[in-house]
């Protein structure tokens, strides 16, 4: 009996221990860990969409159905403004790659109807294949297409050489995009 | 007590490294040594990790009954890896994200755990720290050995600076892990070779 009291309080002691030093460190970390996604996320929409200043999040509820798939998934959505006037869209989606989901941010301006950017936030596609998609070598053929296009690869979009699976998701993601924003449009 | 002090260290750079000689920790070597720029941040992680449980485990060694010593050990080792997940996220946050899962992932390295169990919970706190130093640096030297090979040819790069002319296509097999196993093996032998050299 005594035997376990003993082990009963050496496991409490050092767990009660161990939690109050982990409060103590997520309290002080807290605060700047979301100031670092905040300030990254506010990059990735400046470099997605570069001619708006504020980004306000959008009600992806309010922008109707939606067509949601298993390779697709609508994350977020916000509306890129500049001088205070509507410019664009840009949509967080999830498209699946080789190695799981490749989440983008899609920049478009709804004004001139084209895409303004493209950036890749996580993936886990191959290092060395399929994460090249990440790059600016194979997501500046996005820029500035119009929403008109097909965005198929093979036909005006150029796969990464050895990916084209995941060359495939980043395109699926814009034609998606392009679609919801042709018919909002109508 | 110095001289225990540099033998226990010493210990962990070459006779007894945990890469090469024992040969735990082997996973996070061949997933996170694609980059010398992640080595060095991997090393620093499991030095902190390694050094500050193996302090605390020896301090605690008497007071923890021998039933529930496993469990006592992964409390310890959890919380100082969760210290340092949440730190680099709050101060280092393009390393955290290069480092992904390996970073909560070195709860369960097993360098940590065995030099718990069978050095930490039986000595000193000096002498574990000795101990805890010399293999977190001993696995630090060796990821890094690997990082360099692995990014110069995978990348053309050192800490992702070009080394190599911009035409330089980069061998797929040294960013895949097939490339790290390969390099591993013949550090062993390097090691073995050389060791034996010395010894006759």
């Amino acid at each position: 009996m005594r035997k376990i009291l003993r082990v009963a309080l050496a496991l409490t002691v050092v767990c009660v221990v161990a939690a109050l030093s982990l409060s103590v460190v997520y309290v002080v970390t807290k605060e700047k860990i979301a100031e670092e996604a905040k300030k990254e996320l506010k990059e990735a929409l400046g470099v997605v969409f570069p001619e708006a200043e504020t980004f306000t999040p959008l009600d992806l509820a309010a922008l109707g159905t939606l067509p949601e798939s298993k390779e697709l998934q609508f994350l977020e959505a916000y509306e890129a403004q500049s001088g205070g006037e509507r410019r664009g869209v840009v949509f967080k989606v999830a498209s699946t790659g080789y190695g799981g989901p490749i989440v983008l941010l899609v920049g478009v301006d709804t004004e001139e109807g084209k895409i303004t950017g493209l950036k890749v936030l996580e993936h886990q596609e191959t290092p060395g294949l399929g994460s090249n998609v990440a790059e600016a070598s194979f997501l500046s053929q996005f820029l500035g297409k119009s929403l008109e296009s097909p965005f198929r690869v093979g036909e005006d979009i150029q796969a990464v050489s050895g990916a084209t699976i995941s060359s495939r998701a980043v395109a699926r993601a814009c034609a998606k995009v392009a679609e919801i924003v042709r018919g909002e449009k109508r | 007590m110095m001289r225990e002090f540099w033998y226990h260290f010493r210990n962990g750079l070459l006779g007894e490294n945990p890469v090469l000689k024992l040969m735990i920790g082997l996973c996070s070597v061949l997933a996170v040594s694609v980059r010398v720029e992640n080595c060095l941040g991997m090393g620093a992680a499991v030095i902190f990790v390694l050094t500050c449980s193996s302090l605390v485990i020896s301090l605690i060694r008497n007071f923890v009954p021998n039933e529930v010593r496993i469990p006592i050990f992964i409390v310890v080792i959890s919380t100082f890896t969760t210290i340092v997940d949440l730190v680099m996220k709050a101060y280092l946050p393009p390393l955290s994200k290069a480092m992904g899962i390996f970073i909560p992932l070195i709860v369960v390295n097993c360098i940590i755990m065995a030099r718990a169990e069978a050095f930490a919970s039986r000595k000193p706190p000096l002498l574990a720290v000795a101990d805890a130093l010399g293999m977190g640096v001993g696995y630090t030297f060796v990821i890094t050995a690997i990082g360099v090979v692995r990014e110069l040819f995978g990348y053309g790069e050192i800490l992702s600076r070009p080394v190599f002319p911009r035409t330089y296509q980069g061998m797929m097999a040294m960013i895949l892990p097939p490339g790290a196993f390969l390099l591993i093996g013949i550090y062993i032998a390097l090691l073995n070779w050389s060791l034996r050299k010395v010894k006759s």
